[in-house]
């Protein structure tokens, strides 16, 4: 079952420097009980793809020009505010990243978690404690009872952090976006994190949208994979697919960027040359040229399309929703098919 | 040849702010890093490690202990000599947006170090300061930008090249690309590698992050709590990691599947009541077979052998210790 389906979107920010377009042409879908994945460095989009599914791009200065974003057989774009308010928390929630942003350091952490409760689901205090001292204890905090009655800076930043998650996931939401939710935690708070995303897709079907520039946390929890550069998908796929046979030169390029625990020590790193695209001066075609090896002049000129690839004899299009934006998919992936015989 | 730096059971503490309680951020240390070697320095948030950095580049004292650095007790050195031998270590941080003045231009950046120290006349500053340029890829001609003209990675060859301008034998490197992307990391830890190739530089870098340990380093140091838990030559680390928290760590980092069971909680104590004994022994896995002796006697960092053998703080490895 589809919970929720982005399309076309496009977002623009007003800066200083000019306008710029942080999404662009952005569509995607989103099961039940599946996690997608958004990758891509940092200022490609993943953020701000984030925010509008949570409907808050006009809190961050920002402009939805176009684009629908499906839930529920509502198109959320054209919503009002309030509207958007009893779906936010209830159904579509953020996983948040900070433990000290999030939490008011004044309220106990029962008084946060009943909040939303009471708001999204209508319950008493009292019923609204009971189920968040069962949300606490879910998310393997011992003694919730009591917990209820702590104060932020009374609990471990481990302790934190899944106090946070908790107050995530106490309304059941269908949706949870979690935007980099591990890169600040130590390796073994981010498991349990990991583990707690994917007990609610497990269990309840949940669906989660994970932002990250961590390709192998991405590699290995995700289902499918949009990467991004400069506010585009420039490939898709299933995560064993995409980094396994890369299609984008990019996709490739980061994949080979990254250290390795396994396997021989090399001598160097195969460094992507160069740095992440500017917004507002973006190359002209397309807009990973400056960087790509394969580059050749009709690269310079136009940009690729989000296409599935083509079989030369036959001009057919291959392949389920593989898709990758670039002239020169045939030979990237080709590439690989050598690799893979020889 | 006697090593670079060594450090005997040096500890550093803090005063709470605001609090009357003491934090022991680095509680006995003793580690030495040899002329030229690398060194990480490994372990959760909080373990200690940028504290240790910042007592072996002189930015704060330490409680107790000994620091040696070239053979010489760093304590009983005098004034003037202390501030020369500032100019052999250097510390490169994480986040190069904090660590640059943003109102000092590319020339004055680099030159500052020079000027401080009385290192030659503004031409032969100039200079050096073209040199550096060149030696971590930048263009001459961003001599007279700001830091905020440079992109991330750019600006992280800037700081590095500023703690190249004295000619530093040690550089630490605190956690120098956990702010910039992938790709862009590459480049800055490649540009190290050959810096240290080029230059014969020594590096503690430190990391949170486990693979970048096996591409850069040839030792490897983990801290727990203030203290040194295990200490390794880096392919035997990895190949068979000997400290409990050790094991825990590399199986995370390699997400095993055995990882969960390798701690038995996820949750650190609070630094300010650490767990009697061995303080790890709340989330050990092991203890147990010790009966009561983790929780009753803090082990010892023990050499397991000669010389390069690793070290380790359990009393599991007390057997195998060299007699
Ligand atoms: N509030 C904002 N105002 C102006 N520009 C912004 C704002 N938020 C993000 N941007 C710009 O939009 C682009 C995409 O940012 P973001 O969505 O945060 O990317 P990511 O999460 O992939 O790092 C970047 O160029 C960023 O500078
Ligand atoms: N300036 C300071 N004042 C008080 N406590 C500090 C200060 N700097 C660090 N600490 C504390 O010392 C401990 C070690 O910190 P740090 O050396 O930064 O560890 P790491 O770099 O391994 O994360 C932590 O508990 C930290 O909160
Ligand atoms: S379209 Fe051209 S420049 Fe862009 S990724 Fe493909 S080969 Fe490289
Ligand atoms: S000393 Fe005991 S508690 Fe500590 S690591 Fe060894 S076995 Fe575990
Ligand atoms: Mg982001
Ligand atoms: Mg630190």
């Amino acid at each position: 079952m589809t919970l929720l389906q982005v399309d076309n979107l496009r977002v623009r920010y007003d800066t200083p420097r000019g306008p710029l377009w942080a999404v662009d042409q952005l569509s995607f879908k989103l099961e039940s009980g599946e996690m997608v994945a958004l990758v891509g460095e940092s200022g490609s989009g993943k953020s701000t793809t984030a925010l509008a599914i949570l409907g808050l791009v006009p809190y961050s200065g920002g402009v939805v020009e176009t684009g629908e974003i499906w839930y529920g057989g509502r198109n959320l774009l054209a919503l009002d505010e309030r509207e958007f308010r009893k779906l936010r928390a209830s159904e579509i929630a953020l996983v948040f990243q900070d433990a000290s942003a999030a939490l008011n350091p004044f309220l106990t952490i029962g008084v946060q978690l009943a909040e939303v409760l009471e708001v999204h689901r209508g319950l008493s205090r009292r019923e609204a404690l009971t189920e968040s001292a069962r949300a606490l204890g879910d998310v393997g905090i011992p003694d919730p009872e009591s917990r209820l009655h702590a104060y932020p800076h009374e609990l471990s930043g481990g302790q934190r952090q899944r106090a946070l998650i908790a107050m995530s996931l106490v309304a059941k939401p269908k949706v949870l976006i979690a935007d980099e939710p591990t890169t600040a935690l130590d390796p073994a708070v981010a498991l349990t994190v990991l583990d707690l995303l994917k007990r609610e897709r497990e269990e309840r079907g949940a669906g989660v949208v994970l932002v990250s520039h961590d390709l192998e946390l991405v590699h290995a929890t995700a289902n499918r994979v949009h990467v991004m550069y400069a506010g585009r998908v420039i490939e898709q796929a299933d995560a064993h697919e995409l980094f396994e046979h890369p299609w984008h030169p990019y996709t490739a390029a980061l994949w080979r960027a990254r250290a390795r625990l396994g396997g021989e020590r090399r001598h160097r790193l195969a460094a992507v040359p160069g740095a992440p695209a500017e917004l507002t001066a973006l190359p002209t075609g397309c807009a990973f040229h400056p960087r790509c090896e394969l580059a050749t002049d009709r690269c310079r000129r136009e940009r690729p399309d989000l296409s599935g690839l083509r079989r030369a004899e036959t001009g057919m299009s291959l392949s389920s929703g593989r898709r990758a934006a670039c002239f020169e998919k045939e030979r990237v992936a080709g590439a690989h098919a050598e690799t893979l015989e020889a | 040849m006697s090593a670079l730096v060594e450090l005997v059971d040096l500890s550093v503490t803090y005063a709470e702010r605001g609090g009357k309680r003491r934090l022991k951020a680095v509680d006995g240390v003793s580690l030495s890093l040899a002329r030229g070697g690398s060194a990480a320095l490994v372990g959760e948030s909080g373990s200690g490690k940028s504290t240790l950095a910042r007592a072996l580049a002189g930015l704060v004292e330490p409680e107790g202990g000994s620091l040696r650095f070239d053979g010489r007790e760093v304590a009983s050195l005098s004034p003037p000599e202390r501030f020369a031998l500032r100019r052999r270590v250097q510390l490169v941080f994480q986040d190069p947006f904090a660590s640059l003045d943003p109102r000092l231009s590319v020339e004055e950046l680099l030159g500052e170090p020079l000027e401080i120290h009385r290192v030659g006349d503004a031409r032969a500053r100039r200079a050096r300061s073209f040199a550096l340029l060149e030696a971590v890829g930048l263009s001459t001609q961003d001599i007279g930008r700001y830091p905020h003209e440079f992109s991330g990675g750019q600006r992280q060859r800037l700081a590095i090249a500023r703690a190249l301008a004295l000619e530093p034998e040690l550089l630490i490197l605190d956690e120098p690309t956990s702010a910039l992307d992938v790709s862009v990391q590459a480049q800055i830890l490649n540009l190290l590698a050959s810096l240290r190739e080029r230059f014969g530089l020594a590096y503690l870098f430190i990391t949170h992050d486990l693979s970048l340990v096996h591409q850069m380093c040839e030792r490897v140091a983990v801290m727990y709590f203030g203290r040194v838990v295990e200490e390794n030559d880096t392919a035997a680390f990895f190949r068979e990691p000997l400290h409990p928290y050790s094991k825990a760590l590399v199986a995370l980092a390699r997400r095993a599947a055995d990882a969960r069971a390798l701690l038995v909680s996820a949750e650190a104590p609070s630094p300010f009541d650490l767990p009697a004994g061995c303080s790890f022994h709340p989330r050990c896995p092991r203890r147990a077979e010790l009966g009561s002796r983790c929780v009753g006697e803090r082990p010892a960092l023990a050499r397991l052998g000669r010389a390069c053998a690793p070290s380790v703080a359990c009393h599991l490895l007390d057997s195998e210790r060299a007699r």
